[in-house]
């Protein structure tokens, strides 16, 4: 028993993140007196370039985003200590997304494995941080998952959100969340490509990933028989095979939810400190 | 090697070539506005789509205004918010909200909201009313076919 609840604790921990962030409940947003992840829990707004330039500028993105700038830095430290729990284990969006995809008939997934993933990110996440700034335009809000997907938990309850997702921007928000997530292989795309608070945090997990004293995923080579299996298992494609066959992260998308250390049929994979 | 570097340079592409395709994603039927409730305010008009269908404008309103009882009213127009949450915490003050009429709105409290607009009329306005003695407190004019005042 305890080992079955210890093989799904990531799942219980993503179910008590939909629970506490989402409606109908909402506890943690009704801290900042809100009542979804939108406004001053929004955790991705107040790293975009405003346009009024400078400190006045950020300061006012703090100040009207308070929450959401306590939950990334809250999510941020985690990461250099842990690695990216948020992302795998609370999140409630990315949670929401992935168990959805489980419900899909795998032969209806759409596989992205074959796309370089940071390279897109970081591409992306450049014209989410400084799109307003340079005239492209502004991309918070547009096709939001933190919008979509606390709607669609609210939209039995609140006529409001309903309203939304009839709207064309709901409906292409809703497609987006599907293509992303909920049809995706492993229901991490969104968040392994376009997610701005997964981009920071990825890049927090890499440079971290060789101190000393934070915790990793580690691969011990020698017992590594290049089975494949953790590369199946990856849900954001973080892993490859070198040229020696052998299991090969990538710390840049690596979200630490453990889920190839549980499929190495060798116990290659083990997550521990970095030096230990 | 070289072909690495290729595909990474091709992925760093499509993801700002993806960026700001959603960057200027627009559609005519739900646009973003917002407006600052004060005390005798010249009030900028809110540009609305010209669509003659159905649009919804997500309108983010923000009490600078004394009053805690507030009334929003718009001919042929529904209003929503998703204010308050389903289940209410005792930690937290909740503003009572009825249609339009928002009750116990504290100073500096914004006030998300949708107007939905079904009728192809012309020109509106949008009353905000002092609903405790029923006084007038701003007129927003919505004007057609204008370029709204942009995503926040």
């Amino acid at each position: 028993m305890a080992a079955i609840i210890k093989m799904k604790m990531r799942y219980i921990f993503m179910i008590m993140g939909i629970a506490l962030f989402l409606p109908p409940l909402s506890l943690i947003p009704q801290f900042a007196g809100e009542v979804n992840m939108c406004g001053k829990v929004c955790p991705r707004m107040f790293f975009i370039i405003p346009s009024k330039w400078g400190a006045s500028g950020l300061l006012n993105n703090i100040s009207s985003m308070w929450f959401g700038v306590a939950l990334v830095s809250s999510i941020l430290v985690v990461t250099i200590f842990f690695g990216r729990l948020w992302c795998s284990h609370v999140c409630p969006v990315g949670g929401a997304s992935e168990l959805g995809s489980k419900g899909i008939p795998d032969k209806l997934k759409i596989n992205f494995s074959f796309m370089d993933a940071p390279a897109f990110r970081y591409g992306y996440l450049f014209v989410y941080i400084a799109g307003a700034v340079i005239g492209i335009g502004s991309i918070a809000c547009k096709l939001c998952n933190f919008r979509v997907i606390p709607f669609l938990a609210g939209a039995p309850f609140v006529p409001a959100y309903k309203t939304y997702l009839l709207t064309s921007m709901g409906i292409a928000g809703l497609l987006t969340v599907s293509v992303t997530g909920f049809f995706a292989k492993g229901g991490r795309a969104y968040c392994n490509l376009l997610c701005p608070v997964g981009a920071l945090d990825s890049i927090v997990n890499y440079m971290r990933s060789g101190l000393g004293f934070s915790k990793k995923i580690k691969t011990d080579q020698a017992r590594c028989t290049g089975c494949g299996r953790c590369v199946d298992s990856c849900m954001v494609w973080a892993i490859k095979m070198d040229e020696n066959r052998k299991a090969k992260r990538n710390d840049l998308s690596c979200m630490s939810c453990r889920e190839c250390e549980k499929v190495c049929p060798e116990g290659a994979i083990n997550y521990g400190k970095v030096k230990g | 090697m070289y072909r690495c570097f290729l595909k990474t340079a091709f992925f760093v592409i499509a993801g700002i070539a993806i960026g700001v395709m959603f960057a200027n994603f627009k559609v005519r039927d739900y646009s973003h506005a917002s407006l600052v409730i004060t005390k005798d305010a010249k009030t900028k008009p809110l540009h609305i789509s010209d669509y003659n269908s159905r649009q919804v404008i997500a309108l983010s309103v923000k009490n600078l205004h004394g009053a805690r009882d507030i009334e929003l009213r718009l001919n042929d127009a529904e209003l929503q918010s998703w204010y308050p949450p389903v289940i209410k915490m005792p930690f937290g003050k909740w503003m009572e909200v009825d249609g339009g009429k928002f009750r116990g709105v504290e100073f500096g409290k914004r006030i998300p909201l949708y107007l939905i607009i079904n009728g192809q009329s012309g020109c509106q306005e949008l009353e905000i009313i002092d609903s405790s003695n029923g006084s007038l407190i701003q007129t927003v004019h919505l004007m057609r076919g204008g370029v709204n005042g942009g995503h926040h």
